[in-house]
C-alpha cells in the first residue's frame, strides 16, 4: 500500500499512460478510419527506438536528429508492411502484421553487432566508450525540472519533466488528429470501413488510401517509441513483444474505439490498471511469491481484455449505438 | 550428402509436426472463424501435462500422453462453452474474436508459466540413440515422431474424408449458413472440430517436445509463427492446404540451414525463413495455394 | 469519335466456365443502350469487364479511344466511365450528403498533408456541397441531406446512387440494373431523372436490365445477350420479333420481375 501513496509512483502511471495514449492514437487512426486492423503496430516502436539509439550510440549523431530519423524509419516500416500485405484479405493482413512485428523484433535479437542483440541497448558497439544516447537529452530534463520546481517543488523530477513533454505531444498529436477526422480524405477511408467497391466506382485510389493511414499511423507509433527509449534509457528487444500492441488495442477499445478523444481516456485507465496491479500488496495476491505475481499481472490483463469485449466492447467512454464493431 | 539426408529428415519432423498444428488451426477457423492464438500454448500445456505425469508423477509414457490429449480436448471444448460460443451468438466481429483469443493465449501461458514454472523440461526418452542412413546419423526418437505424426495425420485424413461428421465438418467450413439450414448438426460439428484440435494439438507438442530434446514453456510460442505460416500458405481454413502447407514449410525451414545456401542461414533464423516464403508465395498467390480469390479486406 | 465506348470481342472464364465469349458492343456518344438477356447470359460479367472490377482473358475495351481493359475500376471511373451498383450500395454510416462528396472529383482533402490548408479545402468543399445540393434537388432527395444514408429506402437508395454517380461528372453512366424491385411510380420517376440527367449533362448511358418494358421504352439500342455472347442488336422494336431472342428467352415474349 506504501506505493499508493508515493508521488514518484503516479508520475511514473501518468508518463506511461501519456506513451501509450500516443501510441494507441496510431492504432486508431488505422482501425477508426479506416477499420485496418494491424496487429503490428509495435514495430514501429521497435523501429523508432532502435534506430535513434543506434544512430547516436554507434554513429554519434545529434540526438534530434536521430529522433526524427527514428521516426521517418517507423514511417517507412509502415509503408513497407502496408505495400506488402494491404493488398491480402484481411485475416490474413492481421496474421502477417504479427508476423511482421515479431520479425523486427527476431532480427533485433539476432543481430548483436548491431542492435546489442538480447543484452539490449547497453550492448550497441560505441566509439565513446559507453552505449547511452541520454546525455543531451538529460540537461533538457534536467533545464525543465529547474523550471517546474517553484510549482511542484518536491515533486518537479525528471520523470515529471518528461511526463509534460509527453502529454503535451500527446495533446497536440490529439488536435492533428482530430484535424485530421475532418478532411475528405478520412472521409474516404471510413467509407472503405465499409465497402470498397463504391469508393473505387468514384475514382478513389483505395489501396493508396489504406496505405497512407498505415503510415501516418505508424510515423505516430514511431513518436511513442521515441519517447519511450528516452525514458527508459535502455532498450531490450523484449520490450517489444506483440503483448505491447494488444495493448494499444486495449486503450483504444477502451476509449470507444472511434472516437479520438477516448483515446487518452483509455490510456490513463489502462495505464493505472496494468502499473497498479504491480503494487497490490494485500490477498489474495499476497497468496504469490513475487515472480507468480508478475504472471498474474498479465492474466489479469487478459480477463480485463476478454471482458471488455465480452461485455462492453463499446469501451467504458463509447455508447453502444456508435459502436462499429461490426 | 550427409547433411542433406539429416536435413530433409529434420525437414518431414518438423514439417509434419507443423502440419498436425496447422490443421487444428485451420479446422478451427474454418469452421469457427476463430483465428486460435493459442494454438501454441494447447501444444505447450500438452507437451507439458504429458511430461510432468511420465517424469514427475513416473507414470507410463503411453498413459501420460492419453491424458494429455484428453485434457487439452476438454480445455478446447470449456473455452467454446465459456466464450466463443456466446461470441457466436452475439455475431462478433473479427477484432472481437482476435482479441478474446489472444486474451486467452496470454492467460493460458501464464498458467503454464504459474503452475508449472519456468526452466525446462525434458522426456524420459533416449535421443541420443542414433542410427545410419545413407550416411547421416538419424536420431532414433526422430523416426519414431515421423511414423507417429504420419499415422496420426492419415487417420485423421481417412476420417475427415469418410465419416459422417468429417463430410459435415467440410459442408460447414465450406458455407456456414447453408449447412446449419440443411440439418447439420452444428453443435456436434464444433464439439468434434475442438477434439480433433485438442488430438493435434496435444500430440504435436508432445512430438516437438520429443524432438527437441529440452523445452520450456516457450516452445509453443517459437512455433506459433510458422504453424500460422503454413496455415496461410494452405489458404486459411483448408485441412489439406495446412497440411500441404506445414510440410512445405518445415522442409524449406530445415533445408534452409543446408551449407551450399551461403553457408547456411543461421538456424536462428528459422522462422523468418518460414515467413519470408509465405511472402513470396502471397505474391504471386494472394490467397495462398490452394485459395479461391477473395475481395481484400 | 463517334462511339464512345467499343468493347472488342472479350472473353472472360472463371474456372473453366465461360461467362462472356467474344462479347462486342459498340456505344453511340449521347445514346442510351440496354444490354437485356436471360440469367446467366453473362451480362454483369460484361458490366464488370468494362467498369474494371474484373479484366478481359482476350479482347479490348476502349472508351474514348483509351484502352481500359487492364485498368483499375478507380482509374477507369476517373477517366469518365462511371457505374452503379445492383441493389444501389450505399454508405450506410455516412449521411446522403457525405455519400455524395465521396464522388466529388479532384478534391484536394483527399490528399493526408492537405490537412495543413484548411482554406484550400474548404473552398472545394463548398462548391461541391452546392453541386450536391443541386442534383439531390433534382433526384428529390432534399430533406435527407443529413441523414445516415442507412435509413433509406430501396428506391431512395437508387436516387442517392444515381444522383452521387452524377456527382463524379461523367461522360458515360453504367447502370446495373436500376429499375430492379423498383414500385412503377418510381420507375417513372427514374426515368423522368435519368432523361433529364441526359438533357442538361449531355450524357451516354449503357444499362443492364431485366425490365423489358422499361428498356423498350426508353433505350435508342438493345443488344440480347445469350449464354456469353451478343446474339442480337438493333433498334427495339427489331427486337421483339427477332426469331434468336425469342429462342433464347425460351418462348416468352416478356418477362416480369
Amino acid at each position: 500500500m506504501n506505493a499508493f501513496v508515493q508521488p514518484g509512483f503516479w508520475i511514473f502511471v501518468l508518463l506511461m499512460a501519456g506513451i501509450y495514449c500516443i501510441f494507441a492514437l496510431g492504432l486508431q487512426v488505422q482501425y477508426g478510419l479506416g477499420g485496418i486492423l494491424n496487429f503490428g503496430h509495435v514495430a514501429m516502436m521497435a523501429l523508432s527506438s532502435y534506430t535513434m539509439a543506434i544512430l547516436v550510440i554507434t554513429y554519434n549523431w545529434n540526438l534530434y536528429l536521430a529522433c526524427f530519423a527514428g521516426v521517418v524509419m517507423a514511417g517507412l516500416g509502415g509503408a513497407f508492411l502496408g505495400l506488402t500485405t494491404l493488398r491480402l484479405r484481411g485475416d490474413y493482413f492481421s496474421i502477417v502484421s504479427i508476423a511482421f512485428s515479431e520479425i523486427v523484433r527476431y532480427i533485433i535479437h539476432n543481430s548483436d553487432h548491431l542492435t546489442g542483440g538480447a543484452q539490449g541497448s547497453l550492448n550497441i558497439p560505441s566509439t565513446r566508450g559507453f552505449a547511452s544516447y541520454t546525455d543531451q537529452f538529460n540537461k533538457v530534463l534536467i533545464n525543465i525540472q529547474g523550471k517546474i520546481k517553484p510549482i511542484f517543488g518536491s515533486f518537479a523530477s525528471r520523470d515529471m519533466a518528461l511526463l509534460l513533454i509527453v502529454w503535451l505531444s500527446a495533446i497536440i498529436l490529439l488536435i492533428c488528429m482530430s484535424f485530421i477526422q475532418r478532411t475528405s480524405w478520412a472521409r474516404v477511408l471510413r467509407a472503405t470501413r465499409e465497402d470498397d467497391d463504391v469508393p473505387a466506382s468514384l475514382g478513389k485510389n483505395v489501396f493508396l488510401f489504406r496505405l497512407s493511414a498505415v503510415i501516418l499511423g505508424s510515423v505516430v507509433g514511431g513518436i511513442a517509441g521515441i519517447y519511450w527509449a528516452l525514458e527508459f534509457s535502455i532498450l531490450d528487444p523484449a520490450d517489444f513483444q506483440t503483448i505491447v500492441t494488444f495493448f494499444a488495442w486495449m486503450v483504444i477499445i477502451l476509449g470507444g474505439a472511434t472516437r479520438v478523444k477516448g483515446v487518452p481516456l483509455g490510456a490513463l485507465f489502462f495505464g493505472f490498471l496494468y502499473a497498479g496491479t504491480r503494487f497490490f500488496q494485500f490477498p489474495p495476491f499476497t497468496w504469490f511469491d513475487s515472480v507468480q505475481r508478475a504472471y498474474l499481472r498479465i492474466m489479469i490483463i487478459g480477463f480485463v481484455l476478454i471482458f471488455l469485449m465480452l461485455k462492453r466492447p463499446q469501451g467504458i467512454f463509447g455508447k453502444r449505438a456508435e459502436m462499429v464493431l461490426e | 550428402m550427409a547433411e542433406f539426408v539429416q536435413l530433409l529428415f529434420n525437414g518431414l519432423v518438423t514439417g509434419s509436426i507443423l502440419a498436425m498444428a496447422a490443421v487444428g488451426v485451420s479446422l478451427v477457423y474454418g469452421v469457427l472463424r476463430l483465428v486460435n492464438f493459442a494454438a501454441g500454448d494447447f501444444m505447450t500445456l500438452g507437451a507439458f501435462i504429458a511430461v510432468f505425469l511420465s517424469i514427475s508423477k513416473g507414470l507410463p509414457l503411453i498413459f501420460s500422453v492419453i491424458v494429455a490429449i484428453l485434457g487439452i480436448c476438454l480445455l478446447g471444448l470449456a473455452l467454446d462453452w465459456l466464450l466463443w460460443k456466446r461470441l457466436r451468438e452475439n455475431k462478433a466481429g473479427t477484432l472481437a474474436l482476435f482479441l478474446v483469443a489472444t486474451g486467452v493465449a496470454l492467460i493460458l501461458r501464464q498458467s503454464i508459466l504459474m503452475i508449472f514454472s519456468s526452466g525446462s523440461r525434458k522426456f524420459a526418452i533416449n535421443e541420443t540413440a542414433t542410427f545410419g542412413f545413407l550416411g547421416a546419423q538419424i536420431a532414433t526418437s526422430q523416426l519414431i515422431v515421423l511414423l507417429l505424426a504420419t499415422s496420426a495425420i492419415i487417420t485423421l485424413g481417412l476420417f475427415m474424408a469418410k465419416s459422417t461428421i468429417g463430410k459435415d465438418m467440410r459442408a460447414f467450413s465450406d458455407n456456414a449458413s447453408l449447412a446449419a439450414v440443411s440439418g447439420i448438426n452444428v453443435n456436434k460439428v464444433v464439439r468434434y472440430v475442438w477434439i480433433i484440435n485438442g488430438i493435434l494439438s496435444a500430440l504435436a507438442g508432445i512430438f516437438q517436445g520429443m524432438v527437441q530434446g529440452r523445452f520450456d514453456s516457450t516452445m509453443g510460442w517459437t512455433l506459433l509463427l510458422p504453424i500460422f505460416a503454413a496455415v496461410v500458405l494452405g489458404t486459411i481454413g483448408d485441412a489439406y492446404g495446412a497440411l500441404l502447407g506445414g510440410m512445405t514449410l518445415g522442409l524449406v525451414m530445415e533445408m534452409s540451414t543446408w551449407h551450399i545456401f551461403f553457408g547456411g542461414i543461421p538456424s536462428s533464423y528459422k522462422p523468418v525463413v518460414a515467413f519470408a516464403t509465405l511472402g513470396i508465395v502471397l505474391l504471386v498467390k494472394p490467397e495462398g495455394l490452394l485459395g479461391v480469390k477473395a475481395r481484400s479486406i | 469519335m463517334e462511339n464512345i465506348l467499343e468493347v472488342k470481342s472479350v472473353s472472360k472464364s472463371f474456372s473453366g466456365v465461360r461467362a462472356c465469349e467474344n462479347a462486342s458492343l459498340s456505344i453511340k456518344r449521347g445514346s442510351v443502350t440496354s444490354i437485356i438477356g436471360p440469367n446467366g447470359a453473362g451480362k454483369t460479367s460484361l458490366f464488370n469487364l468494362i467498369s474494371g472490377a474484373i479484366s478481359p482473358d482476350s479482347g479490348s475495351i476502349l472508351f474514348n479511344e483509351i484502352e481500359i481493359a487492364k485498368k483499375h475500376p478507380h482509374q477507369i471511373a476517373r477517366l469518365g466511365l462511371v457505374r452503379t451498383f445492383q441493389g444501389a450500395k450505399v454508405i450506410r454510416r455516412l449521411s446522403v450528403m457525405e455519400n455524395i462528396l465521396l464522388a466529388a472529383q479532384d478534391n484536394p482533402g483527399d490528399r493526408l498533408w492537405r490537412v495543413v490548408t484548411p482554406r484550400v479545402r474548404k473552398r472545394f468543399e463548398d462548391e461541391a456541397r452546392e453541386r450536391a445540393l443541386e442534383l439531390l434537388k433534382q433526384v428529390g432527395l432534399t430533406s435527407f441531406v443529413d441523414s445516415y444514408a442507412g435509413i433509406l429506402s430501396g428506391g431512395q437508395r437508387k436516387l442517392l446512387d444515381l444522383a452521387r454517380a452524377m456527382m463524379a461528372q461523367p461522360t458515360m453512366l453504367l447502370l446495373d440494373e436500376p429499375f430492379a424491385g423498383v414500385n412503377p411510380a418510381l420507375v417513372e420517376k427514374l426515368v423522368e431523372v435519368l432523361q433529364s440527367l441526359k438533357a442538361k449533362h449531355d450524357l451516354t448511358f449503357l444499362l443492364v436490365e431485366h425490365d423489358l418494358e422499361t428498356v423498350m421504352n426508353i433505350s435508342d439500342e438493345v443488344y440480347v445477350m445469350a449464354q456469353g455472347t451478343v446474339i442480337a442488336s438493333g433498334l427495339p422494336n427489331s427486337i421483339y420479333d427477332n426469331e434468336v431472342v425469342i429462342d433464347a428467352y425460351l418462348g416468352t415474349r416478356r418477362k416480369s420481375n
